[in-house]
């Protein structure tokens, strides 16, 4: 900001920064809510409106949720998901977008339409479950693995970057005597990071909230990701489906373990943005604009 | 061949083995699922097959898909081991989370593999309804009578849950009618205000509520009267009182749904003139029932109707805000057809036995024996209890839970509480506080007056098409004839649109399914 001196510019500035202000307070305002619930005591919520910092601090809630092992187990699984997961996704997504990058590839354009196609259309859910049930993928992780490791619109983003690289690196590498492997694994991803950096963030939240394949694939509940207990909390106490019927029949966590079991689900994966930060608006920019 | 060509081709030959990675993460398109269950025709025999195990013989093993919405129960449960030596079983379970079962159940009611036993939350809907008529699950009607406590369910309920006048399900006995209507007590008493006896008096009392300052505070930050969007204690409660039908009646020789009844009209005047008196919470249209909940819960509410599980526990929920709350429950109020009171027609969803797993008769016997089994009151005690002396005590008859439940119990009881086909009181009786006590009477006498679903065993294929569509004209109409957006003509003209829509045709398949049940 130092290069205005203006006054309008000043102004301008100071606008800037305190809408810019109110937009993040308003992402946060909800997390923090629910952060500071997870910490108050029963009481404390059902006789105020809004927590945003707990008078009457209570352990309580983080407590029951940590009583048994289950929470901390489906946290490793998801955890264990969505490093194995953003891994294959990764290198899936590049191996495939490189060679389509290539303008000497035989049969470039017939792939991409064929790619295309499954961008727009989808089988649906139970068309999908017939198939891993038929691929034999039922009850295991790779049913939350394989499905989906290529993303069509990273895929066409990362081959638009990959093809904005300068000829003559190739060529130059060509000559030295590399092979194609070499060229994208010592130079052409080295030199992509940031954009790596951003899908793998993409990705790697996806496999943190997966829901529904986990819930529709895997019969064992020790496979159940922190995703799938945390709908259950969740959804329970919030008139569940509609049936205050069914609702009835279940006991219902209070306020506080609810949101506890919020913080913890949501955490770690926070966590991951800082480091990713710097590459992340550097990465979704570059596949856009032709150098 | 030059080395460039030899590249291409590897790259080609990659990229395309890739293609095929990601097509297997896009289906096939596949229209016709749903119908391809492999069944076995059986019809039952006749002959009186003794469907009891004797003793010596090896546990019959189960598989049962059912949800839970707590950690799945472990193998080594003790619950679970004992019920499985009292029914001579070794049960096989695949739980799903009960937020996604039904996508689940659709999933692999398509798939064709079906487990032996599956839990329904749908039976009505049409991929059931086909699945039943294409023969996919057996008939257990005519087995029921074999079996000491399976022949003693409600035979009401079980025409109720029936398919074209055959049972196919068996369903999970449950109370029908519970709603009750609960008041702040306190509240009328600081205002002088004797309990409600009419419509009327209810909706004086919430107009009181909303004006005089009943928690004596000084501030004028009280409703009377809190309701959710769904508005289904007008649907539900205030028109039956008012002599209209539950969800569906007959009008004019038709079966017809509710809100085209006058009765329903009436109520839902009743609702208009308490809205316009702000005596109703006027961001109605906004709220869920767990929110609607939270207004009686916080002290801002006085009155709310509302099923009796949730009855029970406000005065919990009020002594932590208010120490002098006190709550006072209605079991509901007299129109001009005297006491009424709805019914959900007394299951919560059910069992299906599937042909395609379930071989033999005798293993359908022997399953069904599982099931009668553990409608025993000895079972039926574990399954909602726990076990004897350690997760409760017997005092004079009683059943007195601990303080604290154990994890194993608190799974168990969520386990076995979803598996359970007998109505809870099967079991030995819980020593309730007077509270509770009162609620548990009120519904059972609820339960003695209650008004059915004519359509709760009709299935009309418009409605399962349509419904969602349907549901969301009827609703936006009503919600806004409260809110006073719609006259009378209005309203009418919206039902119009919603006859046009296809609820004409909804009355004309339910109408007929009806003439095709009353002719049997």
């Amino acid at each position: 900001m130092k290069h205005r001196h203006t006054f309008p510019g000043r102004i301008f500035d100071y606008l800037n920064i305190t809408v810019l202000s109110l937009f993040a307070l308003a992402a946060t305002i909800p997390f923090v809510h629910i952060v500071a619930t997870s910490f108050a005591s029963e009481r404390e919520i059902l006789t105020k409106d809004f927590v945003l910092f707990p008078t009457d601090f209570s352990l309580n809630a983080y407590q029951i949720i940590f009583a048994n092992d289950r929470i901390v187990h489906s946290l490793l699984v998801t955890a264990f998901i969505t490093a194995a997961g953003t891994l294959i996704n990764i290198v899936a997504t590049s191996i495939m977008a490189y060679p389509l990058s290539r303008k000497d590839l035989i049969g470039r354009k017939p792939l991409m339409m064929m790619i295309l196609f499954t961008m727009l259309f989808g089988g649906g859910m139970i068309p999908t479950f017939l198939l891993i049930k038929v691929l034999g993928l039922m009850n295991s992780y790779w049913s939350l693995l394989l499905p989906g490791a290529i993303s069509v619109f990273n895929l066409i983003i990362l081959k638009n970057f990959f093809q904005q690289m300068p000829d003559g690196l190739e060529e130059s590498a060509k000559i030295d005597g590399a092979n194609d492997l070499v060229i994208l694994f010592r130079l052409v991803l080295p030199l992509s990071l940031p954009a790596l950096a951003t899908f793998s963030l993409f990705y790697a939240v996806g496999h943190w909230n997966t829901f529904m394949p986990a819930v529709l694939y895997i019969n064992d509940p020790d496979k159940w990701p922190i995703q799938v207990l945390l709908r259950n909390i969740v959804m329970l106490s919030q008139g569940w489906l509609d049936n205050p019927e069914a609702a009835a029949e279940q006991a219902v966590s209070p306020e506080t373990v609810k949101m506890a079991v919020i913080t913890v689900a949501t955490l770690p994966i926070l966590c991951v943005y800082p480091f990713l930060q710097k590459h992340f608006a550097k990465g979704v920019m570059l596949g856009s604009v032709k150098g | 061949m030059k080395r460039s060509t030899m590249r291409k081709i590897t790259v080609a030959a990659a990229a395309t083995a890739l293609t095929g990675t990601l097509l297997a993460g896009c289906g096939n398109d596949n229209d016709n699922a749903g119908s391809s269950t492999g069944a076995a025709s059986g019809k039952p025999s006749t002959a009186s097959a003794s469907p009891i195990a004797s003793s010596d013989a090896s546990p019959t093993t189960i598989k049962i898909m059912s949800q839970t919405v707590t950690d799945p129960i472990k193998d080594d449960n003790p619950m679970k081991l004992e019920l499985e030596k009292m029914t001579n079983t070794k049960l096989e379970f695949t739980w799903v989370p009960a937020t996604a079962y039904n996508d689940k159940f659709n999933a692999t009611l398509a798939s064709g593999e079906l487990p032996q036993v599956m839990l329904t939350n749908t039976a009505r809907v049409t991929n059931v309804v086909n699945a039943v008529r294409a023969g996919a699950f057996w008939e257990i009607g005519p087995y029921l009578d074999r079996f000491p406590n399976l022949s003693e369910l409600n035979k009401e309920m079980l025409n109720f849950t029936s398919y074209d006048g055959k049972i196919y399900l068996l369903p999970r006995s449950r109370d029908g009618a519970r709603h009750l209507i609960a008041y702040r007590k306190d509240w009328a008493n600081n205002l002088g205000i004797a309990e409600p006896k009419t419509l009327d008096d209810l909706a004086n009392m919430a107009k009181a509520f909303t004006d005089n300052d009943p928690d004596k505070n000084g501030k004028n930050d009280t409703i009377g009267y809190a309701e959710p969007a769904s508005l289904d204690a007008l649907s539900r409660d205030i028109s039956v009182y008012l002599g209209g039908p539950m969800n569906n009646g007959m009008m004019n020789d038709q079966v017809v749904p509710n809100f085209l009844t006058p009765a329903f009209f009436e109520g839902m005047k009743w609702y208009r003139d308490l809205y316009a008196a702000k005596a109703i919470n006027q961001d109605f249209a906004l709220l869920n029932g767990a929110q609607q909940a939270d207004l009686f819960k916080k002290g801002k509410a006085g009155i709310i109707i509302s099923v009796d599980s949730n009855v029970k526990n406000y005065p919990k929920d009020l002594q932590l805000v208010d120490p002098k709350s006190e709550i006072g429950v209605i079991q509901g109020l007299p129109g001009p057809n005297g006491l009424r009171a709805s019914s959900t027609g007394g299951s919560l969803g059910g069992y299906l036995f599937s042909k395609s797993s379930i071989k033999t008769e005798e293993e359908l016997l022997r399953i069904l024996g599982f099931f009668d089994k553990l409608s025993s009151p000895e079972a039926m005690t574990i399954a909602y209890r726990g076990m004897k002396d350690v997760d409760y005590k017997m005092e004079d008859g009683f059943v007195v839970p601990n303080e604290m439940q154990s994890e194993d119990a608190k799974a168990g009881i969520a386990a076995f509480s979803e598996l359970a086909v007998a109505h809870v009181k099967v079991g030995a009786p819980l020593k309730q506080n007077p509270f509770t006590e009162m609620i548990v009477s009120m519904v059972a006498a609820n339960e003695k007056i209650a008004v059915y679903d004519v359509a709760g065993p009709l299935i009309s294929n418009t409605k399962n098409e349509k419904g969602p569509e349907l549901d969301k004209l009827k609703t936006d109409a009503i919600v806004k004839f409260v809110m006073g957006q719609l006259d009378e003509a209005g309203y009418q003209k919206a039902i119009e649109d919603w006859k046009k829509a296809g609820g004409d045709q909804v009355i004309v398949e339910l109408t007929e399914e009806y003439k095709k049940a009353q002719g049997k």
